[in-house]
């Protein structure tokens, strides 16, 4: 039978999962964090941490491509220059 | 405001029409005369740069086209007017972002015009039936658009800015004039909420 993952400890790492996938850890704290959620999964059968790293993982890549699609005004920056020259 | 109708030199129909446009104009006016040329070549190289970026954004804040063409339009030539206060040694692009926020801000509370961001789906174009996006097929990204639409407003700000166009937690913190650590949280909360109205489709 599993353990419960301790809750106190889990909130605390959540925001751990966005450091990581923004490219916010140092080598040592991103191995730590693999070995947390490694732990997390073999002792607590829990894949919470995991699972957000893909979902967000993949929002973000759909958020890019979102970006892509946003067409742009032609006349926008003649406008501009207009108006202040 | 007495001040720049004084300064206006030629025009008396904007004595007849005193909107605040016209006095910005005039304020812009006498800004260009005392702007260096090299200065002026900077903020044009800049317009030419960033314009897509910022439209972008005001895209999302004001979420119609008209809008966010008004509004990236009222960016640049707030920053035009404050350009002499802009650090050289910062990023532009967090510098502009801040002025379209505080625009689109201004916006709301002056006219009473932009959809209310929390007003929802009810009061916003259809965007697959007009041109403030271009239309695609793909599903997941229709999805998406709609979602962070709806976010709330602290948590759609983060996704664009983070998200959308890439900025760093350290931008974000400027931009929205929070401590990283906001920012940090609020979009862990963002992503969650976003994951949760998206996640059939993704």
């Amino acid at each position: 039978m599993t353990k419960k993952p301790d809750p106190t400890i889990c909130k605390s790492k959540q925001l751990l999962v966005n450091d990581f996938i923004d490219n916010r850890m140092t080598d040592i704290e991103r191995e730590d964090f693999l070995r947390w959620i490694q732990n997390c999964h073999e002792q607590y059968n829990c894949n919470i941490c995991s699972d957000r790293i893909q979902s967000f993982s993949s929002l973000k890549v759909l958020c890019k491509e979102l970006a892509i699609h946003v067409q742009t005004p032609s006349d926008i920056v003649s406008k501009i220059k207009t108006q202040l020259y | 405001m007495q001040f720049y109708f004084l300064t206006k030199r030629d025009s008396l129909n904007s004595y007849l029409l005193p909107t605040p446009l016209l006095f910005f104009n005039d304020f812009i006016f006498q800004y260009n005369n005392s702007m260096n040329a090299e200065d002026k070549k900077l903020f044009t190289d800049f317009v030419e740069q960033y314009h897509q970026d910022v439209y972008r954004v005001a895209l999302y804040f004001t979420r119609n086209q008209d809008d966010a063409y008004d509004i990236t339009q009222e960016t640049f030539l707030r920053a035009w007017k404050y350009f002499y206060t802009f650090d050289r040694t910062t990023d532009f692009k967090n510098w502009i972002l801040q002025i379209l926020r505080n625009t689109f801000l201004s916006s709301i509370q002056k006219n009473n015009k932009m959809v209310h961001p929390e007003k929802g789906l009810d009061h916003l174009p259809d965007t697959r039936a007009s041109h403030d996006f271009q239309i695609l097929d793909d599903h997941r990204i229709d999805n998406l658009r709609n979602a962070i639409q709806n976010l709330p407003t602290d948590f759609r700000e983060v996704i664009i800015l983070s998200d959308i166009e890439g900025l760093s937690y350290e931008s974000i913190a400027q931009v929205l004039d929070i401590p990283i650590g906001t920012v940090r949280s609020r979009l862990h909360r963002a992503r969650l909420l976003l994951k949760e109205r998206v996640n059939p489709a993704i």
